[in-house]
């Protein structure tokens, strides 16, 4: 008897004893029974930004490889190439060097570049200036061409740059500047600041004969001694910096260029239910009309928008100076959110408009859009992959900064299943992923402020994205069209 | 809705449904896991797996018991393969062991009776436990504890008139029944 009252007295006390399980737990069994519908965004844009880089990469020319190298001075001696290909090669490097090219550009620049060796024999007759780049206070080598003397190597290593003077006579060098020059080519190693007056009439001759000779554009020399004292390598940095870069670098740039962008943008919705207020309206008493079809439904709902991002990578080609063709593919995520109550699962129904005339559909809904005993948020969540086509035009082209307009139409495919529609009743929000649809247009405009840098340009302006075709299949009745509005960062390369 | 609704939803798979017969069953379901579990995660662990079994067994519910009763008996099972597969039953279900549980006031919760209950009941040793809580509370006779456990059916009796006997005196220490003075009128004495 008193086994069986301690028995009775557990069982009374403790076997309707109930504890709420953590929402993570229904998630994991939801997952389990009907499958991972959501999509593995993390995984998708990892992938998407592992791709983007490694295309970039394979895009991306060092542009180092456009400087001359010690192993191709042999080739600038005017007696082997023609001055044709001489001029190809300046041209090459005029493309290449930015316009503000400095001791550091360059000297990132050599860093790439295998240890120089000069012409052992000293028999080029094309001049040739090296300077240290890092120690930029030290020795400028001019390595002499006709005057059969060996250049001492020891000053080109890997720090040094060689520039063949042929490309500085289609330059527009100052007399002090050439004369400048000629101070070094009598000097192979000497100080800036400190420079040594050994220099014979004769070299002095020489060069000023090979300058003449290949430029017409210089002016007559003259030497003022406290001038050259004074002289910074920077100064003279400054004259490989000036050619004009229309003339030189139009036929080179390639017309294509690639570039990536991000939107981080909010998404609204909107909705229109003509097509549920003329048939649904107008059908037999037994169709279940909503009760609130005078109103309207964007006032029955509740959405709030939430927080999506757009990410991209594009390639241009450019039609015309201004106008860019532009295409690409773009991953989307759009999301809303939306306000209901958590009810008890009721049945709802959904009133299908088809050929045969309106087909209602009865589904469990927990969602009660008008009252609950807990208020709940529905998240409206999309991912979606695109391919962007369009164009860019450049409304004002700066040397640095710019604006540009795009616009685009954007074949649209979605990727998860995570809709909740409305029921026809407007009283519910049920399951819509069996009625969503997968492929849908969109397009979308923007404006950019641009900015270039090296051979970058950046661009940050507002974007509009607009869905043309509603969410749904045609036969639910209310029709859903989704807007986003973001800031879009990205940058353009164009190829060389 | 009905529960012959919530069967039928679950049948075709409807996940509005399935959410419905989670909200109503699992409350309870998690307490039973948790009076089996050594823990409140361990627990929940039992849960989500016994449901999983639930909604994909539900073809196999033929309607001929209490649905509450056959969701029941399938997390029991859960509990118990649970505690099987992770070898909790390598604890030691020795007497003298539980002789040696302390029992603190502030191991107990106070809140509910029935929770101060449980918590009690989770104080015994795991053998203990396990079949004190599927004879008295789940109704399991001895023979079908030792082919759930795998042990003698007299081994089963033993444990459980031992596992009675502590939990008896954890009660008591923990004030939640007082020591009957008599065998028969104790339950009279139950602390209100």
């Amino acid at each position: 008897m008193y086994q069986d009252e301690l028995e009775q007295f557990l069982q009374d006390e403790v076997k309707d004893h109930r504890m709420y399980p953590s929402d993570k737990i229904w998630r994991n069994i939801n997952a389990e029974v009907n499958g991972h519908q959501r999509w593995p965004a993390l995984s998708f844009i990892s992938l998407f930004i592992i791709t983007a880089l490694t295309i970039s990469t394979l895009l991306n020319i060092n542009p180092s490889q456009k400087l001359l190298r010690a192993s191709s001075l042999k080739q600038l001696d005017p007696n082997k190439l023609p001055q044709k290909d001489l001029t190809n090669r300046l041209n090459d490097f005029n493309a290449t060097a930015p316009s503000d090219l400095t001791a550091n550009t360059i000297a990132n620049l050599k860093r790439k570049s295998p240890p120089l060796e000069p012409e052992k024999n000293g028999r080029e007759k094309t001049p040739v200036i090296a300077m240290n780049v890092i120690n930029r206070a030290e020795p400028i080598l001019v390595l002499k061409s006709l005057d059969k003397q060996p250049t001492k190597s020891a000053f080109l290593d890997e720090l040094t740059i060689v520039i063949p003077l042929t490309s500085i006579s289609s330059r527009n060098l100052s007399s002090k500047k050439l004369n400048f020059l000629a101070e070094m080519n009598e000097q192979p190693i000497m100080s800036v600041g400190s420079i040594k007056e050994n220099n014979t009439e004769h070299q002095l001759n020489e060069l000023q004969a090979n300058r003449l000779e290949s430029s017409s554009e210089v002016s007559a020399i003259s030497v003022g001694k406290a001038e050259k004292e004074l002289a910074t390598t920077d100064v003279f940095l400054k004259d490989f910096a000036y050619v004009s870069p229309t003339r030189i670098e139009k036929g080179k740039n390639s017309k294509f260029g690639f570039g990536f962008f991000i939107t981080p943008s909010t998404s609204y919705r909107k909705l229109t239910d003509d097509k549920a207020k003329d048939i649904l309206g107008a059908a037999p008493v037994s169709a279940p009309v909503g009760l609130n079809y005078t109103t309207n439904i964007n006032s029955i709902v509740r959405h709030k928008p939430a927080v999506g991002i757009e990410l991209g990578f594009a390639v241009l080609y450019n039609i015309t100076n201004r106008l860019k063709f532009k295409t690409g593919i773009q991953f989307n995520t759009r999301q809303y959110y939306i306000e209901t109550f958590q009810a008890s699962t009721d049945i709802t129904t959904i009133s299908l408009v088809n050929n045969r005339g309106v087909e209602n559909i009865s589904v469990f809904s927990p969602y009660n859009n008008n009252n609950g005993y807990k208020s709940t948020q529905l998240d409206n969540k999309m991912y979606q992959v695109s391919i962007p086509i369009g164009f860019q035009y450049d409304l004002i082209q700066g040397r640095k900064l710019g604006i540009t307009a795009e616009a685009s139409i954007q074949p649209t495919f979605t990727l998860n299943k995570s809709l909740y529609l409305l029921s026809t009743d407007y009283k519910h929000y049920a399951d819509g992923n069996s009625l969503m649809r997968k492929w849908n247009i969109n397009s979308a405009v923007g404006i950019n402020i641009t900015y270039k840098t090296g051979a970058y340009q950046w661009y940050l302006g507002p974007q509009a994205r607009f869905q043309h075709l509603p969410t749904y299949s045609n036969k639910y009745p209310i029709t859903e069209y989704l807007m986003d509005y973001g800031i879009r960062l990205g940058f353009i390369k164009q190829l060389k | 809705m009905t529960e012959q609704a919530i069967i039928a939803g679950c049948l075709q798979n409807s996940v509005a449904a399935q959410r419905e017969l989670y909200n109503r069953y699992s409350p309870k379901m998690l307490s039973v896991c948790y009076r089996f579990a050594q823990s409140r995660e361990d627990g929940e662990d039992m849960l989500q797996e016994g449901f999983i079994k639930v909604f994909t067994q539900m073809h196999t519910f033929q309607n001929k018991g209490a649905f509450e009763g056959w969701i029941r008996r399938i997390i029991v099972h859960t509990c118990i393969n649970f505690l099987k597969k992770h070898k909790k039953f390598n604890e030691s279900v020795d007497l003298a062991y539980a002789d040696y549980i302390q029992v603190k006031e502030e191991t107990v919760p106070s809140i509910m009776q029935a929770r101060q209950i449980i918590e009690c009941i989770r104080l015994l040793p795991l053998g203990y436990r396990t079949v004190l809580n599927l004879y008295a509370l789940e109704g399991y006779s001895h023979k079908e504890i030792g082919q759930m456990l795998d042990i003698e059916e007299s081994t089963s009796r033993s444990q459980y008139t031992r596992a009675k006997s502590m939990l008896e005196n954890i009660l008591i220490r923990k004030q939640i029944i007082d020591r009957p003075k008599t065998e028969f009128n104790w339950l009279a004495t139950l602390k209100k």
